[in-house]
């Protein structure tokens, strides 16, 4: 009983809030009220539920967003700061799969102002692009698969390798499957692995590729080539 | 003296566990793995996958005790990629299910809000797509009788019976919300259930006006909603029903499912889009899917599930008619590590038999971008962590 109270689910979050000035914003100073400008505002949910011997099942789930106007820091996410599940073992290390940050800020960004709580995200190295991705702000990674070993004598290794996901799985990307579907009138026809060429969709132009990537309704798949179905 | 002091003090006792008991309740499930494929669009594929066997959500629920065995319900309830952090229903908060209702002991069960059809309800425990052992992968052809719970219905009213004797039954009505076009994209559905010991049988129907809009695309936002990407098959009319039963025999479970679809005038964006070749307008589609599928407990950790379908379909359209039929077998074995963690392997073979060019010739697990050959198989490892 006591383990099964231990691994329940904790609701955790970090605000932070306050006001910037800045010298010369494209050509002038100003004043503004910031989010995040030292660590990031975050909410979300973590757990870890011992599964004795030494290891535990974890996971985090974690959403980046504005205080000041409420929105979501990564548009049309759930959970876009971190979102993982994974084994962890007191003898093997952890590996955990999901939505992480990369191995670079994991064991460097402790070490910097940017990444550490004393500087913080306005502390990032230049440009405003963060070039090492080193702020505590910096892009976390799809699709990633993580290994941590635990520390020997000080001393702990990490190692990331995210997979590119190719090919369409709708039932996990944002579903925007629907898109016109008024009569069709015209169908246009071009080799599989034909470069990007434009293509009249009503009073739309876009750009095909081979393959199934489309950006309207009809692209159809016959063997060696690809058919664009256009609607008018 | 003493008694109304005794009153009052276990009034107070009442009073507190009665709160504690309707407090709300935050749960969740995260499933991730790594899946490879045997074809997608002519290449294999390593991808990192999420939901594949269960959906994966977090939400709130909670009841509030009202006495007279009567309680206030609700639950909102999201659903989420793990691996990119993005919403899965585009444009929602709570997009799986979102509901909130009473609930009597004595009278059963009224909810409103987003929710599951009758098919989901009653015909899911019984197919292995819906059993919480194949899910996704598992489906039956691009989930065509939404026994995977592609999608639920919006402006929905559910009534659910209590249970006589084991039967169970109920229906839901979901409104189009359009003045003016009260069928214009609306859903209802009903279904029943019965168990007794190791025997349970189910049955069910659903009925789609307009889904996403219909043909004429109006009132894309209904029952079966175009802007969460719900409306997967756009069509004039959707029809399914089946009937299904298991039994278990000690650590053995057997069931057999049949399924029937009917698209009336489906276009051809959505699912079917990827699905199909050679359509150039509006289709006929019907589909029969045959399941029959089965569950080992090897011991209480470990288990064996696994489900052969065979579908045949039957379509017209301006461009053609034909037959195709489609054979999937999908092995998986579960391992549990705890009562809310587990690992498990799960493969899926697919082949569909459809004369080359013609719609549907390309195999297309659910979930996969079609082969481009008549077969493929998906192989997958993960873990699954409830909360």
């Amino acid at each position: 009983m006591s383990a099964h109270a231990q691994s329940s689910v904790t609701l955790y979050g970090v605000i932070a809030t306050g006001l910037t000035y800045s010298s010369n914003q494209q050509g002038h100073s100003s004043w503004q009220e910031t989010s995040a400008a030292t660590e990031n505002t975050v909410f979300g949910l973590k757990g870890s539920e011992d599964l004795g011997g030494g290891s535990h099942a974890i996971f985090k789930l974690e959403n980046g967003f504005n205080l000041n106007n409420g929105s979501s820091f990564n548009t049309s996410d759930a959970f876009g700061e971190q979102a993982y599940i994974g084994l962890q073992s007191d003898q093997f290390g952890t590996l955990l799969i999901g939505r992480q940050y990369d191995t670079l800020n994991d064991v460097l960004g402790p070490i910097s102002a940017a990444g550490g709580t004393y500087g913080g995200n306005m502390a990032a190295h230049p440009f405003t692009f963060n070039n090492d991705n080193l702020a505590a702000d910096s892009m976390s990674i799809n699709n990633a698969v993580k290994y941590t070993s635990i520390s020997y004598s000080g001393l702990s290794i990490e190692g990331m390798y995210a997979l590119s996901n190719p090919g369409r799985r709708f039932f996990e990307q944002p579903r925007v499957l629907a898109q016109s579907h008024s009569a069709f009138a015209s169908t246009i026809i071009v080799p599989r692995y034909a470069p990007p060429r434009p293509v009249q969709d009503g009073h739309r132009m876009h750009q095909c590729w081979g393959g199934l990537r489309g950006q309207f309704a009809g692209c159809a798949d016959l063997g060696s080539q690809v058919e664009y179905i256009c609607h008018t | 003296m003493k008694k109304p002091l005794l009153g009052a003090a276990l009034m107070g006792v009442f009073a507190a566990s009665a709160h504690a008991q309707s407090s709300v309740t935050l749960y969740g499930l995260i499933d991730a793995g790594i899946t490879y494929s045997s074809n997608q669009s002519g290449h294999n594929a390593f991808q990192q996958s999420s939901g594949l066997v269960s959906n994966t959500v977090f939400g709130l629920k909670g009841s509030e005790d009202l006495g007279g065995g009567l309680h206030a319900i609700f639950r909102l309830e999201d659903g989420f990629n793990v691996n990119n952090g993005t919403s899965y229903f585009k444009n929602t908060i709570f997009g799986r299910q979102a509901y909130v209702g009473l609930q009597s002991n004595q009278y059963g069960q009224v909810t409103l809000g987003r929710q599951y059809d009758s098919v989901v309800d009653y015909l899911g425990p019984i197919s292995l797509a819906n059993f919480g052992d194949g899910n996704n992968l598992a489906a039956h052809p691009f989930d065509n009788d939404n026994l995977d719970d592609f999608f639920s219905i919006n402006n929905a009213v559910k009534y659910t019976s209590p249970t006589y004797a084991g039967l169970t039954f109920g229906g839901l009505y979901g409104f189009s919300n359009q003045a003016g076009g009260f069928s214009n994209n609306r859903a209802y559905s009903f279904g029943a259930s019965y168990s007794n010991g190791p025997l349970n049988l189910a049955a069910a129907y659903m009925l789609l006006n307009n889904a996403g809009g219909g043909p004429l695309q109006n009132n894309l936002t209904g029952a079966v909603s175009s802007a969460d990407g719900d409306a997967n098959i756009v069509s004039a009319r959707q029809t399914v029903f089946g009937v299904g039963g298991n039994y278990a025999f000690g650590p053995a479970t057997v069931g057999l499912l049949w399924t029937h679809t009917q698209f009336n005038n489906a276009t051809a964006g959505g699912a079917l889009s990827a699905f199909s070749t050679a359509m150039s307008g509006n289709m006929n589609l019907h589909l029969d899917n045959f399941e029959v599928n089965g569950h080992y407990a090897l011991t209480s950790a470990l288990s064996l599930n696994g489900a052969y379908t065979f579908t045949e379909g039957a379509y017209n359209s301006a461009s053609g008619s034909g037959n195709p039929h489609w054979h999937q077998v999908t092995l998986q074995s579960d391992y549990s590590l705890s009562k809310r963690t587990d690992v498990y392997v799960e493969g899926v073979y697919q082949r569909v038999s459809a004369p080359v060019g013609s719609a549907f010739s390309g195999a297309a697990i659910n979930g996969l971008s079609p082969s481009t050959s008549n077969s493929q198989v998906a192989a997958t490892v993960g873990i699954r962590h409830r909360f």
